[in-house]
């Protein structure tokens, strides 16, 4: 009888040993811990809906497998730049044409019917008609081309690598470097952590950079002069978050300003002084839209604004243009 | 005719032996050929896949784990408002605990020149808990990475954080090339 209740306990004890070993063996139990040292950024993408101030009213699907750049021309048409082409649509959003490029556009813009692409160092010159026109050259071989504005007179041709806009005229001659580092004369240059580095064009043709490393947007004389800036460094949306921001920004026809930021995607609307006035949509909002599913840059890749004031949204992660209407 | 020979139990025994040592012999072979070629590879994760769980702090067998944040300078912006450095939010940019992102405080900040500033990491002081990982990939360039650091990590037959790793990102790569950095700089440290 003893030696029953032994076996049987001994038994009873191996079962428990074995459970306990394969429970070791085929059970996770870290992956159902808590993080003690979350770093829990959704909620710093979390945006006050009372916030937002435009609704996204359609979308263009350029059925490209990259998107790298859009601009829209005087007549609304919308040109969205992929690898080694431009699709145009017309207002209607149908698709009206397609330019090829010799290489990939890092940016573009559009004056008349002339398209400058801003691909590696140098500006590829295209017409929207008779496509290749001519390469400028480039001001160095290290150069990146990040962003490119034109007016009648100018063409200005942001440079990330060199931490530089360069004036051209339509012609591709170089007119004026802007930002060159001169601390005689107490110009610091750029601050251009990475490779976002934008310039526009006010409806009134003033010059807009972004100096994203001090988080602000500084306006130029034609020949480089400082006038003035605005912006500061901040989580909340009435600053800019994280060490380079905005990467990319517009200008409406009313003077006001369209910006947008790495890290929380916001993209907001600032007055004619650079006072935040509202939210025009939160990509990474876990209540609002998808997740990004970029892990490092940016999942805006540019913004545009038409006559009218509607705001056009490069969207890398979707790979649409998002279109959004004041509601 | 001839006599079939009797096979007795000293032949079973004998020819038993002789198979055993035989079969042992080979089996310590092939343990000894696979060890070779374990020893040529190593554990290592993936930056790319790694989505910053915490995991790489709380689950390797050390008592720190062998995990580490490692810098690749080359992509850094050496941004004065450091995203992997700085809390959100943070009122002055200066290095005053209560500011920085990192729970033990194992990054350091120098000054280059206005408004550069040098970020490294203090190994020993460094748990691996990506915390910084995660704030400079989503506000920054992404240079700092997490890595397995090879003085430290005794590679197990199998990781025991790759086995928690919910991004599956964690392989045995050749011990020649055993750092994996993602963006423009391989294998440099
Ligand atoms: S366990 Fe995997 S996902 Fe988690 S921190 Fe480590 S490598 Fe990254
Ligand atoms: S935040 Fe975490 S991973 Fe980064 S240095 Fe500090 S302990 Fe290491
Ligand atoms: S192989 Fe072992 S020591 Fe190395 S990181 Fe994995 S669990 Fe830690």
């Amino acid at each position: 009888m003893k030696q029953k209740l032994i076996i049987g306990l001994s038994l009873l004890f191996l079962l428990v040993v074995i459970f306990l070993i394969g429970r070791d063996l085929f059970t996770n139990r870290e992956n159902n811990q808590g993080n003690p040292t979350e770093y829990n950024l959704e909620k710093l993408r979390k945006i006050d809906s009372s916030l937002i101030c435009y609704r996204e009213v359609r979308h263009i699907n350029p059925s490209l497998g990259v998107v790298h750049a859009l601009a829209i021309d005087s007549s609304s048409n919308i040109y969205i730049a992929g690898d080694n082409e431009v699709q145009v649509f017309n207002k209607s959003l149908q698709k009206v044409n397609t330019l090829k490029l010799d290489s990939s556009a890092n940016c573009i813009a559009i004056s008349g019917d002339i398209l400058y692409a801003g691909i590696g160092n140098h500006v590829e010159v295209y017409s929207t008609k008779s496509g290749k026109q001519t390469n400028w050259k480039s001001y160095n071989s290290k150069g990146y081309i990040t962003s490119i504005a034109v007016n009648e007179t100018n063409v200005y041709v942001a440079d990330a690598e060199n931490r530089l806009v360069f004036r051209y005229d339509p012609d591709g001659k170089l007119i004026t470097v802007i930002g060159k580092k001169d601390k005689s004369k107490g110009i610091d240059g750029f601050i251009v952590p990475s490779l976002y580095f934008d310039v526009a064009l006010s409806p009134d043709n003033e010059l807009w950079i972004v100096n994203p490393g001090k988080h602000e947007l500084i306006n130029f004389t034609e020949n480089g002069g400082f006038r003035t800036s605005w912006g500061v460094a901040s989580m909340q949306p009435n600053g800019f978050a994280g060490c380079c921001n905005p990467i990319h920004f517009c200008i409406l026809p009313n003077g006001k300003f369209v910006t947008s930021e790495k890290g929380l995607d916001r993209i907001k609307l600032h007055d004619q002084s650079g006072k935040f006035e509202c939210i025009v949509a939160s990509l990474s909002d876990p209540n609002t839209q998808a997740l990004n599913n970029c892990s490092i840059g940016a999942r805006i890749h540019d913004l545009a604004a038409d006559s009218k004031g509607i705001i056009y949204v490069l969207d890398a992660s979707s790979k649409l243009v998002r279109i959004f209407e004041k509601k | 005719m001839e006599d079939k020979k009797k096979y007795n139990r000293r032949d079973f025994i004998n020819s038993s032996f002789r198979v055993g040592i035989a079969l042992g012999l080979t089996g310590i072979g092939v343990a000894l050929t696979r060890r070779a070629i374990a020893g040529k590879s190593v554990w290592q994760l993936d930056p790319s896949k790694c989505v910053q769980c915490g995991r790489c702090a709380t689950s390797c067998v050390l008592e720190t784990s062998a995990v580490k944040c490692t810098h690749v300078y080359d992509m850094c912006g050496y941004c004065d408002l450091c995203g992997g450095y700085l809390r959100p939010d943070t009122k002055d940019l200066n290095t005053a605990a209560e500011n920085q992102l990192c729970p033990t405080s194992a990054i350091v900040r120098k000054f280059v020149e206005e408004p550069f500033f040098e970020y490294q990491i203090i190994e020993e002081l460094c748990i691996g808990c990506g915390k910084c990982v995660k704030g400079c990939g989503a506000f920054g360039n992404g240079s700092l990475q997490l890595q397995i650091n090879h003085k430290l990590c005794v590679n197990c037959n199998q990781c025991a954080i790759a086995r928690a790793c919910p991004a599956d990102a964690f392989s045995r790569v050749s011990a020649s090339e055993a750092y994996l950095f993602k963006g423009f700089v391989k294998g440099k440290k």
